[in-house]
């Protein structure tokens, strides 16, 4: 009787244990309607006439964050304008998110493969955008591809992405980059802007020859065109003027130390300027180190993490003087620009990143590319995209977005796509400061803000 | 002699098969097969078979790896710290031949796993004249160098930089079947290592891992069976390898040599239990399915209280696992297969 008692509870613990799976699974499983927002929509909205965003990003980190805070953005704004009528149906935007953790230092790829799959499979997004790193991005966009939907690219910087549109149209036509421009075009818009800098500045003091420029980067991928062309193609552009000192590749875990070390071999060399060419937390060791021995030459290039505001705070203001490639600050690049940035911060609390802006963009353009092709269905809405030429461009917040034949690449230069060149200066303000590849005052009214400052020690050394 | 051996074993394997049925361990076996053959039919619906599904696939590509750990670590000794060095080998010659050369993918397969036997021949030679913490050391020590190599981007040219290779193809289009080939590898990876453990030369690396000097002694060359335990070893951890990059359709340094893939495999195996084989079957899937859980919690809101579960899951994910391994010091499978004994046994009124 004992052993009968004893089977049944282990027969009922079985079933308990298998119903309480099931009905886990079931959970998991079910539709995540809590997920998708729909920001400036309005109550009692019908959810079956909705388009849904898809945020591919490394959520909890500011570059996934911002990816998701511009395409929320720009939903509300689209849902508060009336959303957008397709057939005689109004549409809302909807927005949602999946973590593809590739901000982590150790990169696990197929969390970002499986994020791709959860927006596609579990929440039906209808588009999708985000990116940032090329190696994550290059694993996930696979999925994007397969399931034939339009991703569009709003922080990953490689031409890799759009080489692949170039080389096979067929497998990633719906592959579109927004922001920022290829590698090589900011490379050249590098370039020129350091090449007119190197020369006015050289104007200004008599008493000191500036031609000697060094390169601090990060042993990444990325860096490696830009960096070759930099010492090819500057020396030439400045008349045989400028010389190139050789170039400092680091490892992006170095020590405070180590950085310390590069920057006083760059001021035993020679160096006048020094081009960093920076994405990840190696600008924050430059900085301070640089304001805490005043090294004899200027800062003057590419560090990403000194686009955020909280940089000042970050480097304790050791930032200052550093000048930087900044894709979008408070001045009129277009003409919603101002009220972009103004109403961003009055949303957020916070300036927004160079992803927020091409998401907000990206959502921005999937709303009028829908409303053109009247469908969503990707085949007729990539040739409205694809129609966003230079003489047809896009008017966006962060720049005209205008894309080449073939490739879905972001056209360069002024007016299309073109980035900012802001200084830190003291007191903890921003200015963007007047260079050669865009004018002061553009189509949209003043485009830079300031004047640039040359820090004091340096300008004490070569007076 | 030894063929009429093989023809007597090969006509009591039916009976073998059925008696062994019987056994409780046989029973759990063939049941976990039943359930791993069915639970790819149990649903259509595009999230299960396109986002569940796949974490199926991905638990059994870590379990065959943290198997090959296993069989390195736990029954030959050899404590490794560096396997990823073997993971991300054969990741890379795979996807190499894939889309440079061109072949097909189930060659590319093949070479990628003796391409990293050809590593484990490579490191476990100078690695022999260490031991314990130092061969782990000196393990680590080659995956960072490589790490390091294939990162640089000034050497780009010759190992793809930091964006590595991509666009590979997926072994199958249809998650299904990509699962159903996942799975049979798996089983057949695990067959093999365990009957290698269970074996004479699996009782050779393991006297060599208990008593290296005694094994010596007795006339067992520790040099050879050393190196033959890392080959056997990464030619596995190859296996899944390759199977990781075909999943992600892409390779890339971090992504496919990152220390964090050897800690993965020692953490998986530890989780289930060292020297049992398979055990880092059991710990693979704990730690796929509790990731997979935590991230599918997502946003908890109680009230005015909203808990963003997808932010902290790394952090309870740690938690967990050292609540698990401070109260499972031996691996999760011992005590998991003690209890269901015990359950057996009143299923079965004894």
């Amino acid at each position: 009787m004992e052993s009968l008692t004893k089977r049944i509870l282990a027969i009922v613990l079985i079933a308990v244990i298998g119903v309480g799976i099931g009905v886990g699974a079931w959970i998991f499983l079910a539709a995540p309607e809590a997920a998708i927002k729909y920001p400036g929509a309005p109550s009692g909205f019908d959810k079956d006439n909705t388009i849904v965003i898809g945020c591919a990003g490394d959520t909890g980190e500011i570059q996934g964050d911002a990816n998701y805070e511009g395409a929320y953005f720009a939903c509300k704004h689209i849902n508060e304008a009336g959303g957008v009528v397709i057939n005689a149906i109004t549409y809302y935007f909807g927005v949602t998110k999946e973590d593809t953790d590739e901000s982590n230092p150790n990169l696990v790829p197929s969390r970002g493969v499986d994020a791709a799959r959860r927006l596609i499979y579990d929440k039906e997004v209808d588009f999708a955008v985000g990116g940032f790193r090329s190696e994550a991005l290059l694993a996930y966009i696979e999925e994007f591809m397969d399931a034939e939907m339009i991703f569009i690219g709003t922080g990953a910087a490689t031409d890799i992405f759009c080489e692949k549109v170039n080389e096979t149209y067929a497998d990633y036509k719906w592959f579109f980059r927004f922001m920022p421009i290829n590698s090589t075009a900011l490379g050249g818009q590098i370039l020129y802007t350091l090449a007119d800098f190197i020369l006015n500045i050289n104007a200004d003091y008599p008493n000191h020859d500036v031609k000697e420029i060094g390169i601090l980067a990060e042993d990444l991928t990325w860096v490696t065109s830009l960096v070759g062309a930099i010492k090819d193609v500057l020396p030439l552009l400045t008349g045989g003027w400028a010389t190139m000192l050789p170039e400092i590749l680091y490892d992006i875990s170095l020590s405070a130390t180590d950085m310390n070390s590069h920057l006083a071999d760059l001021q035993a060399d020679g160096a006048d300027i020094v081009i960093p060419v920076i994405s990840a937390q190696g600008g924050i060791l430059m900085m301070q180190q640089y304001a805490l021995n005043e090294y004899d030459y200027l800062i003057f290039g590419i560090d990403v993490q000194s686009q955020l505001d909280t940089y000042w705070d970050d480097t304790g203001g050791d930032c200052v003087y550093e000048t930087m490639m900044q894709t979008l600050y408070r001045c009129n690049k277009t003409s919603k620009s101002v009220a972009f940035w103004d109403a961003f911060i009055a949303q957020f609390g916070h300036e927004p990143l160079y992803i927020a802006c091409g998401a907000y963009d990206a959502v921005s353009a999937i709303r009028d590319a829908v409303e053109d092709a009247q469908s969503l269905d990707p085949d007729l809405i990539i040739p409205v995209m694809e129609s966003w030429d230079r003489s047809n461009p896009h008017l966006g917040v962060a720049g005209n977005a205008a894309w080449w034949p073939n490739t879905h690449d972001l056209v360069a230069g002024y007016p299309f796509g073109y980035t900012l060149w802001a200084q830190w200066q003291p007191g903890g303000t921003k200015a963007v400061v007047p260079a050669l590849i865009y004018p002061d005052v553009g189509a949209y009214g003043n485009i830079t803000t300031g004047d640039y400052v040359v820090a004091p020690w340096v300008h004490t050394e070569w007076s | 002699m030894v063929k009429e051996k093989m023809k007597e074993k090969i006509n009591n394997f039916p009976g073998y098969l059925k008696s062994w049925g019987t056994t409780f361990i046989g029973g759990l076996t063939i049941l976990c097969l039943i359930i791993l053959t069915v639970i790819p039919f149990l649903s259509n619906d595009l999230k299960y078979v396109y986002v569940f599904l796949p974490q199926f696939t991905l638990a059994m590509i870590f379990a065959i790896f943290a198997a090959s750990w296993d069989l390195l670590t736990g029954i030959s000794g050899q404590i490794s710290f560096g396997h990823a060095i073997f993971f991300g080998v054969a990741g890379y010659i795979c996807a190499y031949f894939i889309d440079y050369q061109g072949f097909p993918t189930w060659v590319a397969i093949v070479l990628g796993s003796l391409g990293a036997v050809f590593f484990g021949l490579l490191i476990g030679i100078p690695c022999l004249r260490l031991k314990g913490p130092y061969l782990a050391l000196g393990t680590l020590a080659f995956s960072l160098i490589l790490l390091k190599l294939f990162l640089q981007g000034s050497l780009a040219h010759i190992f793809f930089g930091s964006e590595g290779i991509s666009g590979l193809p997926s072994l199958s289009d249809d998650p299904i079947i990509e699962y159903f080939i996942i799975f049979i590898f798996t089983i057949i990876s695990f067959i093999v290592i365990i009957q290698i453990s269970k074996s004479k030369l699996g009782t050779i690396f393991k006297s060599i891992r208990d008593d290296e000097t005694g094994a010596d002694a007795s006339g067992i060359n520790t040099t050879k069976y050393k190196v033959i335990a890392f080959m056997i070893s990464a030619f596995f951890a190859g296996l899944a390898g390759t199977f990781y990059a075909l999943y992600n359709t892409a390779v890339n340094p971090t992504g496919n040599f990152g220390t964090l893939n050897s800690f993965f495999a020692i953490l998986m195996a530890s989780l289930g239990g060292l020297t049992t084989i398979t055990g880092a079957a059991l710990g693979a899937f704990f730690f796929i399915f509790l990731e997979y859980i935590l991230i599918e919690i997502g946003v908890i809101e109680i009230g005015n209280l909203i808990i963003d579960v997808s932010l902290w899951k790394f952090a309870i994910f740690a938690l967990i696992l050292i609540i698990v391994v401070r109260f499972a010091e031996r691996g999760i499978l011992r005590p998991i297969l003690e209890h269901l004994k015990d359950l057996w046994d009143v299923l079965m009124g004894r």
